[in-house]
């Protein structure tokens, strides 16, 4: 687990959330947060893979910014 | 040959040119990104230089293959070339098929018939994007990139442009629509994020039209084959 590269996906999460017109501050809190969260639920699991922690922070992302977590869940599937 | 027919090819490629989604796509997550990183201002800045690009190596590559074509064509009884007639209503024909069954891939998303390696690529060049001249020349390999399917376009809307002029009708306002086509796309997602439109907006709105853009592309292509083969369009 402590080898995801979780300030990339919060550098990339931050400017997606600028590009939505969230505001920085509210963005930033939500964030950390949804990607701890999600951290802590995949901690029950002994093998993680990329696509789970992407799910598991789509998941807490859409309690907070439903937009956020379809533009994460989507941006690969645009082109 | 009538010229409602050349009249007629034209309007379709330009219909086909504005429903091509790759370059769109690109340009949508570009300034998404661009509004992500930087302010409105510099945003639109690097968005309307994507734009300029794309414009440019769209006209670049249509007066290159008008120029080729004017010189095998100089002589109007060469537009009786059978050959060419039947290469191009096979071309068009393919890509007909080509846009019905695989345009879009199947699954989630909007995802488009390109391997899987280049949005990748694309995505990791977005990010590096700042200044005017990066956005330049993403708008030029993106336009680039959608080749296989506006080629055949260029070669038959300059045969029915050289159609117009040997007719003794000025073939300019044609010509400057054409051209001009290739960006209305991405105007019109430059003014839905003027307008408060967001990124997420826009992938739903190219999910949901997604049967409609392969069909509308694929009848298309059908109907250049068809202008080309029944209407003695070269």
């Amino acid at each position: 687990m402590k080898d995801l590269d979780d300030q990339a996906i919060i550098k990339e999460l931050k400017i997606d959330a600028k590009g939505l017109g969230i505001p920085t501050g509210a963005a930033d809190t939500f964030i950390k947060k949804a990607i701890s969260d999600a951290l802590k639920n995949l901690q029950k699991k002994s093998i993680v893979t990329e696509l789970d922690v992407k799910k598991a922070i789509i998941k807490e992302l859409k309690k907070y910014h439903a937009d956020l977590a379809y533009v994460f869940e989507n941006r690969d599937k645009i082109i | 040959m009538s010229v409602f027919t050349s009249f007629g090819i034209i309007v379709i490629a330009m219909l086909i040119l504005g429903l091509l989604q790759l370059v769109p796509g690109i340009f949508a997550l570009f300034y998404h990104y661009a509004l992500g990183k930087f302010n409105k201002a510099k945003a639109s800045d690097l968005a309307l230089f994507f734009i300029l690009g794309t414009e440019t190596i769209s006209v670049l590559f249509f007066l290159a293959v008008y120029f080729i074509i004017s010189i095998f064509f100089l002589d109007n009884s060469a537009f009786e070339n059978q050959p060419l007639k039947w290469c191009l209503f096979a071309i068009f024909i393919i890509l007909s098929i080509f846009c019905l069954c695989f345009y879009y891939r199947h699954g989630k998303g909007s995802t488009l018939f390109i391997p899987r390696s280049y949005p990748e690529a694309v995505d990791n060049y977005i990010k590096t994007v700042k200044n005017r001249s990066g956005a330049f020349l993403l708008g030029i390999l993106s336009c680039s990139c959608e080749l296989i399917l506006t080629f055949p376009l260029y070669i038959i809307v300059s045969i029915s442009i050289l159609q117009i002029e040997n007719s003794g009708l000025p073939a300019n306002l044609p010509t400057a629509l054409f051209v001009f086509t290739p960006i209305v796309p991405l105007f019109s997602i430059y003014f839905q994020y003027y307008y408060g439109y967001t990124l997420a907006d826009i992938i739903k709105k190219r999910i949901k039209t997604k049967p409609f853009i392969r069909t509308a592309l694929g009848v298309c292509y059908m109907a250049i084959a068809i202008l080309i083969i029944y209407t003695g369009a070269i």
